[in-house]
């Protein structure tokens, strides 16, 4: 037995397929790899493989992470040739590192993300200086909290986007609006960022062109006494 | 016109399953445009998950890819809120490899796998901005083709195809772009560079349509007239060019070892219907159930061998990392070779954590056995038709099959450990009676009394499942069955009440269909080409996806047929006598229309025929008409050395 992660990026047209049919691609590229990935138990055997972070659909990522189990002992120089001969289109991997059976998942470590914005604001918004646009941000920070309405299939629910933001950096330039969001991800919240995006718009005033919004997850980190890590450095808890 | 990366971004941001529409899946083939003779578009008529799972388009999709001077992409009719999204920005619609309009290829293929779909072809055509009618395209619009099953009954699209191929794709389609690129290679040596979307691509439409009418298996329906009596039937249908021949013959592949067969298909990005290697094992049935097409269409039985199957499997998990092999055919327990290739699969592949599975099985214990070699722990149900509920019934449409076959086997399977079982029946089949829905409640309760009892000796650990599908009667052409007429949706509602009063049991799912959707099914299956006026006003109301629920609309169809002065039960009710012409007898299938109406007048003696395979030649004519010899199940071959000639 022997235990890698994976770090790779989601780019162009592939962004648009879902979580689920990203884990077959990576089971279906290993499977053509011949990677002697192991098995779970049970009738409907699956590949041993967790990811770090669901990326929304949409959304390009940079700087995503996958771990794997192999059954046998394997070089990560050899994993990562295979696996890069087999990707799709879109789909690349960076590196490829060994760690430790017992090492915590990438769920439990990954605690923060980063994503690039560039987007619009709405002319009716009446925006027209970045002064204007700085205030408007900052009387939206002002506030403690920014309930907002998550609508789901079972039931539409109120969660507070403010509680799940770490910084804010958004530039102004006649109506062109670019910068970062960066994100506390905890397993009882994950912040998306549309959702910042809909805050700053109902308690900031700023009316956004959803249309012309383009996000990209930029990276994926383990947030430890106000640095930002990376999970291919930061193995154990 | 090609869409950008950006237009298609945009788009792509605002529809559902945007997986779809962007293509660059593993495998896909994208080659340069300008150094190819002959570009063709594979259009299917329904939406992408569907189309993906057809084994003719990866099929045709490598044989054509595979040469070096012709190019295939693909189009899928897009949901509609792509549809809208491409009317409302004036988009065309455009292939997933090159992201081209579809004006812009010279040939434009479509599959009828299905009469539902036939809205969504007339829409792909227009939303890819060519002329949605035959007589309306120039020199400058594509070509466009049609094949499948539905190109037996081709008639109600008659108005929309340029020409209709019969038979098997891999045999023909090559000839058929031969004799497009000299057509091209003309208009380009007259103009000096290659056409543009919007110049001539061929020199002369007519004269290619001539052309390729010679191709056997080839059928141009603007060479032929249909003369109507007065009381609505068909008088005759004749060529009128020289040309065209009187009878045209559907194509066939001799022999499937040799045949293509594409062992690096397309892995789609999203989950399609059937999202898992596709091995053909072997093509045709000859079962002979008498209301069905496939039975008929794909005649002789054809199988390939062990060591191409064993072969091409190991290559395709190679190309494709799938993580399951379905080995398919219309019925797969009929291969002659089944249990061999079944462990030899097993062996190499189950520890790799690769599964096995059997979509057609038949009704008896060793199939049931098999199905628990595959399955092993992982029990997801199994399916049987007996199609009807009586033995006299069975004998009628000639199903094989006796009550002790089915309750045989539903033991062994609930014995071996399974819960659930599914079990397929269709109702209006002609001579049916009360007794015949006595005897399906019958069969149907006594499977379940089955699965009670081996649950309470311990064997079945869940609850017992039977799910009950009924469908409804069709009359397809080229069938023993294409005289009788569909019952109307009243009586079939009444038999459907009474199933669902005599099913209910809370061990028993029952399903039925749309009394309505295959009302019209029936109305295209055995339509004319008078249809087609009536198919372009309902697509003109809005018409799409018939067969998905959510969008039929039969008001709208109902609405088209009045306005084009045609009654639908004309088409659908009507018991056709067994000498007038039917719309498709200038078409051969290879089947003797003598096998059919002998056929046709047994089921009303309800006498049964035996498989060939069996039970020696029925003389269905297709062995010695399309100049093929049949395999006998243990190797023999049928008719062997016995010239041609003689066997006529
Ligand atoms: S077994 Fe009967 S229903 Fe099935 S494909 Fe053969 S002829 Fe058709």
């Amino acid at each position: 037995m022997c235990r890698f992660r994976i770090e790779y990026s989601k780019e162009g047209a592939i962004a648009y397929i879902s979580h689920l049919d990203l884990s077959r691609m990576f089971e279906r590229a290993a499977r053509r790899a011949e990677l002697p990935v192991a098995l779970t138990q049970g009738y409907h055997p699956h590949y041993k493989m967790s990811f770090g972070s669901v990326l929304p659909v949409g959304i390009e990522g940079d700087q995503e992470y996958l771990d794997l189990e192999l059954n046998r002992p394997y070089p990560a120089h050899k994993v990562q040739e295979a696996l890069e001969k087999e990707m799709p289109e879109g789909l690349r991997i960076h590196r490829v590192k060994e760690i430790p059976l017992v090492a915590p998942a990438l769920m439990s470590l990954i605690n923060a993300a980063s994503y690039a914005v560039r987007t619009r604001v709405e002319p009716a918004a009446a925006i027209h200086t970045s002064a204007d646009f700085n205030q408007r941000i900052e009387r939206a920070l002002s506030r403690e909290t920014w309930p907002v309405m998550r609508i789901r299939k079972k039931g539409n629910q109120e969660i507070d986007a403010r509680s799940g933001l770490i910084s804010i950096n958004l530039e102004w330039r006649n109506g062109l609006v670019e910068g970062e969001i960066w994100l506390r991800i905890s397993s009882n919240l994950a912040v998306r960022p549309i959702e910042i995006l809909e805050a700053l718009e109902v308690f900031g005033g700023i009316n956004w062109l959803y249309e012309d919004t383009y996000l990209r997850r930029t990276g994926l980190f383990v947030l430890r006494e106000g640095n930002f890590l990376s999970p291919m450095e930061v193995i154990t808890r | 016109m090609q869409i950008s990366a950006l237009v298609l971004d945009k788009l792509l941001r605002s529809v559902k399953r945007p997986g779809r529409y962007t293509g660059g899946e593993l495998n896909s083939i994208l080659k340069d445009w300008s150094s190819i003779k002959v570009r063709m578009a594979f259009a299917f008529p329904d939406v992408y998950e569907v189309g993906m799972s057809h084994l003719g388009l990866r099929i045709l999709y490598g044989l054509v890819n595979q040469h070096q001077e012709f190019l295939m992409e693909r189009v899928f009719a897009p949901w509609p809120d792509m549809e809208a999204e491409l009317r409302r920005q004036e988009f065309p619609l455009f292939s997933l490899e090159s992201r081209r309009s579809l004006r812009d290829f010279e040939v434009v293929g479509f599959t009828l796998q299905y009469e539902m779909s036939y809205t969504n072809l007339i829409n792909m055509l227009d939303l890819g901005q060519i002329p949605i009618k035959s007589h309306e395209r120039t020199a400058a619009d594509p070509l466009v083709l049609a094949g499948g099953p539905g190109a037996f009954n081709p008639e109600p699209l008659a108005d929309f195809i340029d020409a209709f191929v019969l038979g098997e794709g891999e045999e023909v389609l090559l000839e058929v772009l031969e004799v497009v690129g000299r057509h091209c290679q003309k208009v380009e040596e007259m103009n000096g560079e290659p056409p543009t979307s919007s110049t001539a691509k061929f020199y002369n439409r007519l004269d290619l349509l001539r052309d390729l009418a010679q191709i056997p298996g080839v059928y141009v329906p603007s060479f032929y007239q249909v003369s109507y009596g007065h009381n609505g039937t068909i008088e005759q249908i004749i060529p009128i060019e020289t040309v065209a021949p009187l009878r045209v013959v559907r194509r066939v592949v001799a022999d499937l070892d040799r045949a293509f067969f594409p062992v690096k298909p397309i892995v789609p990005n999203i989950e399609v219907v059937h999202d898992r290697i596709m091995l053909e094992v072997f093509r045709g049935c000859q079962r002979g159930c008498r209301f069905c097409q496939a039975g008929m269409i794909y005649r002789p039985t054809r199988e390939r061998s062990v060591e191409t199957l064993h072969k091409q499997t190991r290559e395709l998990i190679q190309h494709t990392g799938y993580d399951e092999i379905s080995l398919t055919s219309l019925s797969t327990g009929d291969y002659g070779e089944i249990q061999k290739l079944v462990r030899l699969l097993l062996e190499e592949y189950q520890e790799r954590g690769i599964a096995v599975s059997l979509p057609s099985l038949r009704i008896d214990t060793f199939s049931v056995d098999l199905a628990q070699e595959v399955q092993k722990g992982r029990k997801t149900g199994l399916t049987f038709a007996p199609e009807a509920g009586t033995q006299r019934l069975r004998d009628v449409i000639n199903k094989g099959v006796t009550e002790e076959n089915l309750f045989t086997a539903a033991r062994a399977a609930f014995m071996a450990g399974w819960s659930s079982i599914k079990l397929y029946f269709m109702i209006g089949l002609p001579t049916e009676e009360s007794q015949d829905l006595d005897g399906l409640i019958f069969l149907a309760r006594k499977v379940a009394d089955l699965g009670t009892e081996a649950a309470r000796s311990g064997r079945v650990k869940k609850r017992i499942q039977v799910t009950v599908s009924v469908s409804n009667f069709v009359p397809k052409a080229h069938t023993p069955f294409q005289w009788e007429g569909q019952e109307p949706q009243s009586a079939l509602k009444v038999k459907q009440d009474y199933l669902r009063q005599g099913l209910r049991d809370k061990r028993i799912t029952y399903n039925w269909h749309d009394t309505k959707l295959s009302f019209w099914e029936a109305v295209l299956a055995r339509g004319d080409r008078r249809l087609g006026s009536a198919l372009e006003k309902a697509w003109r109301k809005g018409c799409r996806f018939d067969g998905w629920n959510e969008y039929f609309q039969p008001e709208k169809w109902q609405e088209a047929m009045e306005e084009v002065g045609l009654d639908p039960s004309f088409y659908a009710h009507r018991q056709i006598s067994l000498t007038e012409v039917l719309p498709w007898d200038h078409l051969d299938s290879g089947v003797a229309r003598d096998f059919l109406m002998a056929e046709y007048q047994a089921a009303h003696d309800g006498v049964t025929t035996e498989d060939c395979r069996l039970g020696g030649c029925t003389a269905c004519g297709v062995c010695t008409s399309l100049g093929l010899d049949l395999v006998l199940f243990g190797g023999e071959r049928m008719g062997e050395n016995v010239p041609l000639s003689d066997r006529i």
